[in-house]
């Protein structure tokens, strides 16, 4: 009975331990970026990780299982880069890091956040390309990256985001084609504008008109 | 070709907005669309009084305005207009032009009239989403329209919308929805060259309206083909053509009945 006990109470104490581990996973990966980022204003003084989760931390929002769901640092004045570590917020639905100076790649762990709904990078000096693997974001509804200094071209992946509805990646140095097909439909040249090798969208010349056989002939 | 210049004159547009705003003139241009459209629109209801404050103008001020969404927050550059179902009374209003980073507008289910602008491509340039239902619009669906290439979504079901549906429509390639029920149009629909979205819902009670593939073949309209065969066939003439016949053999009839009687007659005409 007591063996029996004891078993019990190591699975519990056990369990609970990766309980802590899960939720200090979400504070070390965020603790990994305000490590990354300089931070004058000191916006994140209040990252503390030796407590057991982030939830606490100002500018972080958790649900009600303690796992982060929005980290809220626009217009906060810090430099620096991000972090693949970043990946690991399963969680997240709003990664908020605009109007910043930060600098670096976008990590292509950015595209593991399967419930991502906005990411809104735009206003720092980014470089690199956009990373193919943020088409997985199958939830995001936002994707802004406009005014940063990213190359390369505009992944096809990204068509396949049905629930796009807000895409900015003016003012980047992006080249290549415009996809125009999926979700980019929806797309106009102000979402593209200011790239100057991007290879504007295609005037489609309209089909010749046939001739109506079906009623009063039309003439222009 | 007119066909063509249509497209200089398109290319002429965009390069023009490209000089001129570089897709977006920004903070000031889109204050100035609101202002305008609140001014030319009844607002009985006095649905867009309160929140539609110009002055307080911190930076993105518009943004918290009633249907209003920006293309990013704190900054004043409008993405859509979505003002359904608010009792707004009034035309089209023209000063949504200086939006000039707009892609939707949605005016639907309110009391607006009068007609769509010829030059609307000229007005909201990018739209993607139009959707002007359940107004009291009317006039023709200017052709311009087609203008606006990028256009997903074009509902103008339940207006007075009359005379015919421009054909330059079906060159619409981007169109998912497109709804013209409940209207006073007629002709032929156009065919649309490009999808597989549009069926008969799309133009269902306009009397007026025929051609394939989901209407019957339009029948000749008597006032554009004036053909003489199509004159004949008119019952009224035939039965005309035949009464005078009728009246000539009647008269040489009595002419022959009287000669037998008095002699030969001399007809002096």
């Amino acid at each position: 009975m007591d063996r029996v006990i004891s078993a019990w109470l190591t699975l519990l104490l056990g369990f609970l331990q990766l309980a802590k581990l899960s939720a200090n996973v979400e504070g070390d990966a965020l603790n990994a970026l305000k490590s990354n980022l300089a931070d004058p204003n000191n916006v994140l003084q209040s990252w503390d990780p030796t407590l057991v989760n982030p939830c606490m931390w100002l500018h972080v929002t958790c649900n009600s299982e303690n796992s982060v769901t929005r980290v809220d640092l626009g217009n906060a004045n810090l430099s620096g880069t991000l972090v693949t570590q970043l990946g690991v917020l399963s969680n997240l639905q709003y990664l908020e890091l605009y109007s910043n100076n930060i600098t670096g790649t976008i990590p292509d762990e950015l595209g593991n956040l399967n419930n991502l709904v906005s990411l809104d990078l735009y206003l720092n000096n980014l470089n690199g390309g956009i990373p193919d693997k943020l088409g997985n974001l199958a939830k995001l509804r936002f994707l802004r990256l406009n005014n940063n200094t990213l190359t390369g071209t505009i992944p096809v992946t990204l068509t396949n985001i049905g629930s796009l509805q807000v895409l900015d990646l003016s003012n980047n140095n992006l080249t290549g084609d415009i996809p125009v097909n999926g979700s980019f439909s929806l797309f106009t040249p102000i979402s593209f504008a200011n790239n100057p090798r991007l290879k504007a969208l295609p005037v489609t010349p309209p089909p010749p008109v046939s001739p109506n056989l079906f009623g009063p002939k039309l003439t222009f | 070709m007119l066909l063509m210049s249509g497209r200089d004159v398109c290319l002429g547009v965009v390069f023009l907005l490209l000089l001129s705003c570089r897709f977006g003139c920004g903070v000031e241009s889109d204050i100035s669309c609101l202002k305008s459209i609140k001014a030319s629109l009844e607002d009985p209801l006095d649905m867009l009084s309160s929140s539609w404050d110009f002055n307080n103008n911190t930076e993105g001020f518009i943004c918290n305005f009633l249907g209003i969404e920006c293309w990013h927050p704190h900054e004043s550059k409008v993405l859509n207009i979505k003002l359904a179902d608010l009792g707004l009374k009034g035309q089209f209003p023209r000063g949504v032009q200086n939006c000039t980073t707009l892609t939707g507008l949605d005016l639907s289910s309110n009391n607006l009239s009068g007609s769509v602008p010829d030059d609307v491509d000229n007005l909201i340039h990018f739209i993607t989403s139009l959707d002007l239902s359940s107004n009291n619009f009317s006039g023709e669906i200017p052709k311009n329209i087609s203008n606006c290439t990028f256009l997903n979504v074009l509902k103008l079901d339940n207006n007075k919308f009359s005379g015919q549906i421009p054909p330059q429509l079906g060159q619409l390639s981007r169109i998912k929805t497109f709804s013209l029920t409940n209207n006073q149009l007629s002709g032929p629909i156009p065919v649309f060259t490009s999808n597989d979205t549009i069926g008969p819902d799309s133009f269902a009670n306009n009397p007026g309206l025929c051609g394939p593939p989901y209407l019957e073949s339009c029948k000749a309209s008597p006032r554009k083909s004036m053909g003489l065969v199509r004159v004949i066939e008119s019952n009224g003439v035939v039965m005309m053509i035949a009464a005078g016949l009728v009246l000539v053999l009647l008269f040489l009839s009595l002419i022959s009945f009287f000669s037998n009687i008095f002699g030969p007659i001399e007809l002096v005409l």
